[in-house]
Protein backbone atom coordinates (compact mmCIF):
# COMPACT_ATOMS: atom_id res chain seq x y z
CA UNK A 1 0.00 0.00 0.00
CA UNK A 2 2.73 2.66 1.03
CA UNK A 3 4.47 2.21 -2.56
CA UNK A 4 1.38 3.61 -4.01
CA UNK A 5 1.79 6.97 -2.51
CA UNK A 6 4.77 7.43 -3.58
CA UNK A 7 4.82 9.14 -6.88
CA UNK A 8 2.94 11.62 -5.33
CA UNK A 9 5.04 12.54 -2.41
CA UNK A 10 8.08 12.61 -5.22
CA UNK A 11 5.58 15.39 -6.93
CA UNK A 12 5.25 16.87 -3.98
CA UNK A 13 8.52 16.90 -3.10
CA UNK A 14 9.54 18.72 -6.61
CA UNK A 15 6.81 21.19 -6.02
CA UNK A 16 8.09 22.51 -2.80
CA UNK A 17 11.81 22.77 -4.13
CA UNK A 18 10.54 24.59 -6.81
CA UNK A 19 8.87 27.20 -4.92
CA UNK A 20 12.39 27.31 -2.58
CA UNK A 21 14.33 30.47 -2.65
CA UNK A 22 18.03 30.68 -3.68
CA UNK A 23 19.23 30.81 -0.26
CA UNK A 24 21.09 27.84 0.36
CA UNK A 25 19.15 25.90 3.32
CA UNK A 26 22.26 25.84 5.74
CA UNK A 27 21.82 29.16 5.89
CA UNK A 28 17.69 29.76 6.01
CA UNK A 29 17.96 27.25 8.67
CA UNK A 30 19.86 27.71 11.79
CA UNK A 31 21.46 24.11 13.77
CA UNK A 32 19.59 23.26 16.61
CA UNK A 33 20.66 25.48 19.86
CA UNK A 34 22.95 28.06 18.09
CA UNK A 35 24.50 30.22 20.54
CA UNK A 36 23.90 33.94 20.45
CA UNK A 37 26.99 35.80 20.01
CA UNK A 38 26.79 37.81 23.01
CA UNK A 39 26.90 34.85 25.25
CA UNK A 40 29.88 33.22 23.10
CA UNK A 41 31.87 36.14 23.93
CA UNK A 42 31.34 36.05 27.74
CA UNK A 43 33.15 32.66 27.58
CA UNK A 44 34.38 31.81 24.36
CA UNK A 45 36.40 28.65 25.79
CA UNK A 46 33.28 26.72 26.39
CA UNK A 47 31.60 26.96 23.16
CA UNK A 48 34.46 25.51 20.83
CA UNK A 49 33.42 23.33 17.67
CA UNK A 50 30.12 24.34 18.48
CA UNK A 51 27.92 24.91 15.02
CA UNK A 52 26.27 28.49 14.39
CA UNK A 53 24.28 30.40 12.13
CA UNK A 54 25.63 34.19 12.87
CA UNK A 55 25.39 36.96 10.29
CA UNK A 56 25.86 40.73 9.76
CA UNK A 57 27.24 43.47 8.38
CA UNK A 58 30.86 43.49 6.79
CA UNK A 59 33.32 45.69 8.46
CA UNK A 60 36.77 44.07 6.60
CA UNK A 61 37.68 42.12 4.37
CA UNK A 62 41.58 40.57 3.93
CA UNK A 63 42.45 38.12 1.53
CA UNK A 64 44.81 35.82 2.99
CA UNK A 65 46.69 33.17 1.15
CA UNK A 66 44.46 30.23 1.01
CA UNK A 67 41.65 31.62 3.66
CA UNK A 68 39.38 34.91 2.92
CA UNK A 69 39.11 36.29 6.66
CA UNK A 70 36.40 38.90 7.29
CA UNK A 71 35.53 40.94 10.32
CA UNK A 72 31.65 41.45 10.70
CA UNK A 73 29.56 43.05 13.30
CA UNK A 74 26.67 40.74 13.86
CA UNK A 75 22.93 41.73 13.40
CA UNK A 76 20.26 39.57 14.92
CA UNK A 77 18.48 37.37 12.01
CA UNK A 78 15.37 37.22 10.61
CA UNK A 79 13.62 33.33 10.32
CA UNK A 80 14.96 33.21 7.36
CA UNK A 81 18.10 34.23 8.25
CA UNK A 82 19.17 37.30 6.91
CA UNK A 83 20.55 40.56 8.53
CA UNK A 84 18.30 42.53 10.08
CA UNK A 85 18.48 46.63 10.00
CA UNK A 86 19.37 47.77 13.23
CA UNK A 87 21.47 49.02 15.63
CA UNK A 88 20.90 46.52 18.11
CA UNK A 89 24.08 44.43 17.57
CA UNK A 90 25.34 41.58 19.95
CA UNK A 91 29.11 42.14 18.88
CA UNK A 92 31.49 41.37 16.44
CA UNK A 93 33.26 38.27 14.95
CA UNK A 94 35.40 36.98 12.83
CA UNK A 95 35.04 34.68 10.02
CA UNK A 96 37.69 32.05 8.04
CA UNK A 97 36.36 31.27 4.40
CA UNK A 98 38.36 28.47 2.90
CA UNK A 99 37.92 30.26 -0.31
CA UNK A 100 38.82 33.56 -2.23
CA UNK A 101 36.14 35.87 -1.57
CA UNK A 102 36.39 39.29 -4.00
CA UNK A 103 37.15 42.14 -2.07
CA UNK A 104 35.09 44.02 -4.87
CA UNK A 105 32.15 41.94 -4.52
CA UNK A 106 32.41 41.66 -0.22
CA UNK A 107 32.90 45.42 0.68
CA UNK A 108 32.36 46.90 3.82
CA UNK A 109 28.11 47.31 4.62
CA UNK A 110 27.26 44.55 2.60
CA UNK A 111 25.01 42.03 4.50
CA UNK A 112 26.38 38.04 4.96
CA UNK A 113 24.96 35.40 6.47
CA UNK A 114 27.58 32.21 7.62
CA UNK A 115 27.06 28.92 9.23
CA UNK A 116 30.14 26.65 9.89
CA UNK A 117 32.12 25.91 13.86
CA UNK A 118 33.33 27.57 16.68
CA UNK A 119 37.41 27.55 16.96
CA UNK A 120 39.73 30.12 19.36
CA UNK A 121 38.64 33.22 19.99
CA UNK A 122 40.86 36.45 19.19
CA UNK A 123 41.86 39.26 20.81
CA UNK A 124 42.37 42.27 18.99
CA UNK A 125 42.28 46.13 18.75
CA UNK A 126 39.32 47.80 18.39
CA UNK A 127 41.21 51.82 18.82
CA UNK A 128 43.11 51.02 22.20
CA UNK A 129 40.16 48.46 23.30
CA UNK A 130 41.23 44.55 23.40
CA UNK A 131 37.83 43.42 21.74
CA UNK A 132 37.44 39.71 22.33
CA UNK A 133 36.10 38.43 18.76
CA UNK A 134 35.01 34.88 18.53
CA UNK A 135 36.08 32.93 15.32
CA UNK A 136 33.91 31.21 13.14
CA UNK A 137 35.07 28.91 10.79
CA UNK A 138 32.52 29.08 8.08
CA UNK A 139 31.56 26.26 6.12
CA UNK A 140 28.47 27.79 4.02
CA UNK A 141 27.93 31.38 3.15
CA UNK A 142 25.43 33.85 1.84
CA UNK A 143 26.23 36.93 0.83
CA UNK A 144 22.73 38.88 0.35
CA UNK A 145 22.01 41.30 -2.36
CA UNK A 146 22.09 45.07 -2.25
CA UNK A 147 18.98 46.40 -1.29
CA UNK A 148 18.02 48.17 -4.54
CA UNK A 149 18.00 52.24 -4.10
CA UNK A 150 14.32 53.49 -4.38
CA UNK A 151 15.47 56.24 -7.10
CA UNK A 152 17.06 53.40 -9.68
CA UNK A 153 13.93 51.62 -9.55
CA UNK A 154 11.92 50.33 -12.85
CA UNK A 155 9.59 53.42 -13.26
CA UNK A 156 7.05 50.72 -13.35
CA UNK A 157 7.31 49.90 -9.80
CA UNK A 158 5.95 53.65 -9.46
CA UNK A 159 3.11 53.12 -11.90
CA UNK A 160 0.34 51.33 -10.22
CA UNK A 161 -1.26 50.34 -13.12
CA UNK A 162 1.78 49.28 -14.96
CA UNK A 163 0.11 46.01 -15.47
CA UNK A 164 -3.25 47.22 -17.11
CA UNK A 165 -1.45 49.27 -19.50
CA UNK A 166 -0.96 47.48 -22.75
CA UNK A 167 2.13 49.95 -23.81
CA UNK A 168 3.80 49.16 -20.81
CA UNK A 169 6.94 47.80 -22.43
CA UNK A 170 7.29 50.74 -24.61
CA UNK A 171 9.27 53.38 -22.04
CA UNK A 172 9.00 56.21 -24.72
CA UNK A 173 5.01 55.97 -23.94
CA UNK A 174 6.04 57.20 -20.72
CA UNK A 175 8.87 59.37 -21.41
CA UNK A 176 8.38 60.86 -24.71
CA UNK A 177 12.13 61.55 -26.24
CA UNK A 178 10.78 64.20 -28.95
CA UNK A 179 10.43 67.38 -27.72
CA UNK A 180 7.45 68.23 -29.94
CA UNK A 181 4.56 65.60 -28.87
CA UNK A 182 2.16 67.40 -31.34
CA UNK A 183 4.16 66.13 -34.68
CA UNK A 184 1.51 63.85 -35.92
CA UNK A 185 1.83 62.05 -33.21
CA UNK A 186 5.05 60.43 -34.27
CA UNK A 187 6.42 58.49 -31.08
CA UNK A 188 9.37 57.11 -30.48
CA UNK A 189 11.55 55.07 -33.19
CA UNK A 190 9.66 52.41 -35.57
CA UNK B 1 -25.21 51.05 36.01
CA UNK B 2 -22.40 53.25 37.15
CA UNK B 3 -19.76 50.11 35.95
CA UNK B 4 -21.30 49.86 33.00
CA UNK B 5 -20.61 54.19 32.24
CA UNK B 6 -17.27 53.19 33.36
CA UNK B 7 -16.05 50.23 31.41
CA UNK B 8 -17.51 52.42 28.31
CA UNK B 9 -15.49 55.29 29.14
CA UNK B 10 -12.22 53.26 29.63
CA UNK B 11 -13.13 51.69 26.10
CA UNK B 12 -13.88 55.15 24.50
CA UNK B 13 -10.18 56.54 26.23
CA UNK B 14 -8.11 53.74 24.91
CA UNK B 15 -7.43 54.38 21.64
CA UNK B 16 -6.50 57.98 22.77
CA UNK B 17 -4.16 56.56 24.84
CA UNK B 18 -2.81 54.01 22.43
CA UNK B 19 -2.07 56.65 19.71
CA UNK B 20 -0.28 58.73 22.03
CA UNK B 21 1.91 56.28 23.50
CA UNK B 22 2.54 55.37 19.46
CA UNK B 23 3.79 59.45 18.91
CA UNK B 24 6.18 59.37 22.21
CA UNK B 25 9.38 58.06 20.25
CA UNK B 26 12.19 60.20 21.75
CA UNK B 27 14.42 59.04 25.00
CA UNK B 28 12.05 61.55 27.06
CA UNK B 29 14.93 62.38 29.83
CA UNK B 30 14.00 63.80 32.51
CA UNK B 31 14.48 67.73 32.65
CA UNK B 32 13.84 68.88 36.00
CA UNK B 33 17.73 68.00 37.44
CA UNK B 34 19.19 69.45 34.19
CA UNK B 35 20.61 73.03 33.52
CA UNK B 36 19.45 73.65 30.19
CA UNK B 37 20.98 77.30 29.68
CA UNK B 38 24.08 75.41 29.56
CA UNK B 39 25.35 75.33 26.09
CA UNK B 40 28.56 73.25 25.06
CA UNK B 41 29.91 76.81 23.93
CA UNK B 42 29.02 78.75 27.34
CA UNK B 43 30.28 75.53 29.27
CA UNK B 44 33.47 76.05 27.94
CA UNK B 45 33.67 79.89 28.85
CA UNK B 46 32.59 79.45 32.90
CA UNK B 47 33.74 75.85 32.95
CA UNK B 48 34.33 76.41 37.25
CA UNK B 49 30.62 77.52 37.09
CA UNK B 50 28.92 74.67 35.63
CA UNK B 51 31.82 71.81 36.70
CA UNK B 52 29.38 69.07 37.98
CA UNK B 53 25.76 70.01 36.38
CA UNK B 54 23.72 67.93 34.78
CA UNK B 55 23.13 68.90 30.83
CA UNK B 56 20.92 67.17 28.05
CA UNK B 57 22.51 67.73 25.13
CA UNK B 58 22.86 66.21 21.38
CA UNK B 59 24.28 66.48 18.26
CA UNK B 60 25.97 64.65 15.59
CA UNK B 61 28.59 62.34 16.34
CA UNK B 62 31.91 63.95 14.23
CA UNK B 63 34.79 61.63 15.68
CA UNK B 64 34.55 58.04 17.73
CA UNK B 65 37.43 56.68 19.99
CA UNK B 66 37.99 53.89 21.73
CA UNK B 67 39.79 53.85 24.44
CA UNK B 68 41.17 50.71 27.02
CA UNK B 69 37.99 51.33 29.34
CA UNK B 70 36.64 54.54 27.75
CA UNK B 71 34.52 55.73 24.51
CA UNK B 72 34.87 59.00 23.48
CA UNK B 73 32.63 60.56 21.33
CA UNK B 74 32.92 64.07 19.52
CA UNK B 75 29.65 65.75 18.87
CA UNK B 76 28.59 68.82 17.25
CA UNK B 77 25.73 69.63 19.68
CA UNK B 78 22.35 71.38 17.65
CA UNK B 79 19.36 72.99 19.69
CA UNK B 80 16.79 70.17 20.93
CA UNK B 81 13.00 70.17 19.71
CA UNK B 82 10.28 68.65 21.93
CA UNK B 83 11.13 65.18 21.32
CA UNK B 84 15.26 66.01 22.04
CA UNK B 85 16.06 65.07 18.70
CA UNK B 86 18.96 67.23 17.31
CA UNK B 87 17.83 70.05 14.87
CA UNK B 88 20.64 70.09 12.12
CA UNK B 89 19.06 73.15 10.77
CA UNK B 90 19.38 74.92 13.46
CA UNK B 91 22.85 77.09 14.37
CA UNK B 92 25.52 74.68 15.65
CA UNK B 93 26.13 75.38 19.37
CA UNK B 94 29.61 73.68 19.41
CA UNK B 95 31.26 70.93 19.69
CA UNK B 96 31.36 68.24 22.90
CA UNK B 97 33.43 65.60 24.10
CA UNK B 98 31.33 62.70 25.70
CA UNK B 99 33.16 59.89 27.56
CA UNK B 100 31.38 56.85 28.25
CA UNK B 101 32.72 53.81 30.54
CA UNK B 102 32.77 51.30 28.88
CA UNK B 103 33.16 50.13 24.48
CA UNK B 104 30.71 51.51 22.09
CA UNK B 105 31.07 50.17 18.97
CA UNK B 106 32.26 53.06 16.10
CA UNK B 107 30.55 51.00 13.24
CA UNK B 108 26.98 51.82 15.18
CA UNK B 109 28.25 54.89 16.95
CA UNK B 110 29.52 56.62 13.37
CA UNK B 111 30.29 59.14 12.01
CA UNK B 112 26.92 61.63 10.80
CA UNK B 113 24.61 59.72 13.19
CA UNK B 114 22.16 61.55 15.70
CA UNK B 115 22.51 61.47 19.48
CA UNK B 116 21.16 62.35 22.62
CA UNK B 117 22.69 62.16 26.00
CA UNK B 118 22.65 62.89 29.87
CA UNK B 119 25.38 63.81 31.33
CA UNK B 120 27.70 65.39 34.06
CA UNK B 121 30.14 68.16 32.81
CA UNK B 122 33.67 66.88 34.17
CA UNK B 123 36.24 69.53 32.56
CA UNK B 124 37.64 70.65 29.29
CA UNK B 125 39.88 69.48 27.02
CA UNK B 126 42.09 71.00 23.99
CA UNK B 127 41.94 69.28 20.45
CA UNK B 128 42.07 70.86 17.14
CA UNK B 129 39.99 71.71 14.62
CA UNK B 130 42.23 71.78 11.12
CA UNK B 131 44.86 74.37 12.94
CA UNK B 132 42.64 75.82 14.65
CA UNK B 133 43.24 75.17 19.04
CA UNK B 134 39.76 74.13 20.20
CA UNK B 135 38.97 73.83 23.75
CA UNK B 136 36.15 71.13 24.32
CA UNK B 137 33.79 70.67 27.22
CA UNK B 138 34.00 66.78 28.31
CA UNK B 139 31.07 65.32 29.80
CA UNK B 140 30.61 61.77 31.60
CA UNK B 141 27.96 60.29 29.91
CA UNK B 142 25.12 58.83 32.16
CA UNK B 143 22.23 58.36 29.24
CA UNK B 144 22.76 57.82 25.60
CA UNK B 145 20.25 57.75 22.55
CA UNK B 146 21.12 57.26 19.60
CA UNK B 147 18.26 58.05 16.94
CA UNK B 148 17.75 55.77 13.82
CA UNK B 149 18.90 56.87 10.55
CA UNK B 150 15.53 58.08 9.32
CA UNK B 151 15.04 60.53 12.05
CA UNK B 152 17.42 62.83 10.27
CA UNK B 153 15.26 65.56 7.99
CA UNK B 154 18.11 65.42 5.44
CA UNK B 155 16.90 61.78 4.67
CA UNK B 156 14.49 61.92 2.29
CA UNK B 157 11.24 59.92 2.43
CA UNK B 158 10.35 56.93 0.77
CA UNK B 159 6.36 58.07 0.74
CA UNK B 160 6.41 59.40 -2.75
CA UNK B 161 3.43 60.89 -4.14
CA UNK B 162 2.82 61.24 -8.27
CA UNK B 163 -0.36 61.70 -10.32
CA UNK B 164 -1.13 58.96 -13.24
CA UNK B 165 -3.06 59.29 -15.97
CA UNK B 166 -4.79 55.74 -17.15
CA UNK B 167 -6.87 54.36 -19.91
CA UNK B 168 -9.40 51.56 -19.55
CA UNK B 169 -10.16 49.41 -22.58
Amino acid sequence: MKICFRPLYLLCGLLVSACSSQVPVNIREAPADSPMINTVRENPSSFLSREVRWGGEILEIVNREDVTELSILARPLTNKGEPRATDNSPGRFITHIPAFLDPEEYTAGRKITLRGTLVEAQTRKVGDYAYAYPVLQATDWYLWPKPIPPSTRDWRYYDPWWYYDPWWYYPWYHYPRHPHPGHHGHHGPH
Amino acid sequence: MVTMVRIKRLIQTLPLVLLLAACASGPGYDTRQVSLATTPRSAVDELEAVRGQKVLWGGVILNTSNMASVTRLEILAYPLDGQQLPQRDREPLGRFLLEYQGFLEPATYAEGRLITTVGTVANSARGQVGELDYTYPVIEASELHLWPRDSDYTTPSNVHFGIGIGIGL
